[in-house]
């Protein structure tokens, strides 16, 4: 059955309505939506700018999951939400992402470490790959973006993780070590996770998209 | 990274022009002569015609040399060593410099001061000169094209943006057409008084990386990472036809076509080490076969033709440059 989706303040009354929301006595309804929809729409500033490279290649198929079994390299599950300026999540955008191998080497024959996802409807996406390699001529560990959604501008960027070795530990201070790299923002941090026989690195890399 | 065609060697102060330091190793044919540099140089750009090359040192200074006998003809002061951009205009007559954040000088090589000031939102990734010496295009990075009267500095008309940009740029020698090899991996032609779009090829899945008109501007080569060169109608983008596949993965970094239009000579750089030399090759534009290579001892940044058919190879490391003369 088709449903149409709830704003956030029918969303709020209906929870009201059922008692799954209350409001303090010192806080009209009214107040506490119109707080919680500004918290939703708070202006965000858009992803930074960074350089397309040389190795982008149209129409690589979608997959979540570009690590395969027996691939070396630290596995790494990378997630994050789709917006726009205003906050309103992307869904549908298409996000396309590449990447070097362990070793440092762009596939350029087939699709290996490359992918294309679409933002679901709370605007999230997340792949499975590995840490990927220090391509030659390029300082550090970097994975590419380019992103589009209808109305917005495309937003072209890339992701460097905070515990590469380039950085010695201060991304804040040595992000420049990389000339390519504008803006420490894309240097995101790394959690480790999972239990000894399987450890895995967790990135959130949030993608904020211009109107046009 | 980005791949351009510039010399990113190293200059200044004293220069020495003679005997190579490293003579080539794999062909007879090329004849060498170095100049020596007494800083690091940052960034480089080779003129068409091959005669002349600008190369910024880290004294913030920027040296034009006239390639014919190393001699240099003018030096001009530089704000900043953070250069990232350079191109030459042709004989040499104008230099172009940029920097990371946009600041973009059109200098003339003539009075040493500046011809015009741009403030673009990225470094140029692309510039070409008309073959007259008259219309400055630059494509900043993830911008359209920009067109610019070099004269009064007055910018005329932009392409349509395409997203990230474009890798090369090329005039077509009657100044009429503009061709781009751009990073969504479409190969466009811009009519170049206008700025307005003529035809597009899409035949590549990885981005075209160099990129030259033939001599009669009917048709547009192009090299990728696609490991292919096509060759492109320039009225419609179809392809005309096709180079049989490279034996490995490559980043194009130069295509120039002959003056007599018959030859057009490509050099291109190993994508898994971008610092191992592969060779110059000169390929029969009828044909399409290879009509002969030769091996660099180093990697080659910068590849010309000059207007007497002489094929020249500038590569070169922090200290100098050297220069490869093929006939």
């Amino acid at each position: 059955m088709k449903t149409k989706s709830l704003s956030r303040r029918e969303l709020l009354l209906k929870c009201a309505a059922v008692g799954s929301l209350t409001v303090i006595p010192s806080l009209s309804f009214d107040e506490a939506v119109w707080a919680w929809q500004q918290s939703d729409e708070k202006p965000r500033k858009p992803t930074p700018w960074n350089e397309i490279g040389p190795f982008y290649k149209r129409e690589a198929p979608h997959s979540a999951q570009l690590r395969r079994p027996g691939d070396p390299g630290l596995p790494v599950k990378i997630a994050g939400k789709v917006l726009d300026t205003r906050g309103e999540l992307l869904s549908g955008a298409k996000i396309e992402i590449w990447q070097a191998s362990p070793q440092g080497v762009y596939d350029l024959d087939g699709y290996d470490y490359r992918t294309t996802l679409i933002a679901d409807k709370q605007g999230k996406y997340d792949f499975g790959s590995v840490m990927p390699g220090h391509y030659a001529g390029r300082v550090c560990q970097h994975i590419h973006y380019l992103v589009n959604a209808p109305g917005h501008k495309p937003l072209i960027t890339q992701l460097y993780f905070a515990t590469d070795t380039v950085f010695d530990g201060d991304p804040i201070h040595n992000y420049t070590r990389d000339p390519l790299i504008l803006d420490s923002e894309l240097v995101r941090p790394v959690m480790l996770a999972g239990d000894p026989t399987d450890v895995h690195a967790l990135v959130n890399f949030e993608l904020v998209l211009e109107r046009l | 990274m980005t791949l351009r065609c510039v010399l990113t060697l190293a200059l200044v102060g004293s220069f020495s022009f003679g005997a190579a330091a490293q003579a080539p190793q794999f062909s007879s044919q090329a004849k060498t002569q170095t100049i020596v540099y007494s800083s690091p140089a940052i960034t480089g750009g080779l003129a068409p015609g091959a005669d002349r090359a600008a190369v910024v040192g880290s004294d913030k200074k920027v040296r034009l040399w006239d390639l014919a006998d190393g001699h240099l003809l003018r030096t001009i002061e530089l704000s900043t060593a953070d250069i990232d951009f350079t191109a030459v205009s042709p004989a040499g007559r104008f230099i172009l410099t940029g920097d990371h954040g946009g600041n973009v000088v059109l200098w003339n090589t003539e009075t040493g001061k500046s011809q015009f000031e741009l403030r673009l939102p990225h470094a140029p990734s692309a510039a070409a000169f008309s073959a007259d010496g008259k219309i400055l295009a630059i494509a900043p990075a993830s911008e359209p094209i920009q067109f610019f009267d070099i004269a009064s500095g007055r910018r005329l008309w932009e392409t349509a943006a395409v997203t990230g940009g474009t890798a090369s740029l090329v005039f077509s020698r009657d100044g009429a057409s503009i061709a781009s090899a751009d990073t969504d991996t479409v190969v466009r032609i811009h009519d170049a008084r206008t700025g307005k779009l003529i035809a597009e090829n899409r035949d590549f899945l990885l981005e075209p990386l160099a990129i030259d008109f033939t001599g009669d501007g009917k048709q547009v080569i192009a090299a990728g990472a696609d490991k292919v060169i096509a060759f492109i109608d320039a009225s419609t983008g179809k392809l005309v036809r096709k180079l049989p596949k490279m034996d490995q993965p490559v980043s194009w970094s130069s295509l120039k076509v002959s003056p007599d239009g018959a030859h057009f000579a490509t050099v291109c750089m190993t994508a898994e080490n971008l610092g191992k030399p592969r060779p110059v090759e000169i390929w029969n534009m009828n044909s399409g076969q290879k009509q002969s290579e030769w091996m660099p001892p180093s990697i080659i940044r910068g590849l010309g033709w000059t207007h007497d058919g002489q094929l020249v190879s500038v590569g070169g490391g922090a200290d100098s440059m050297l220069i490869w003369r093929i006939q």
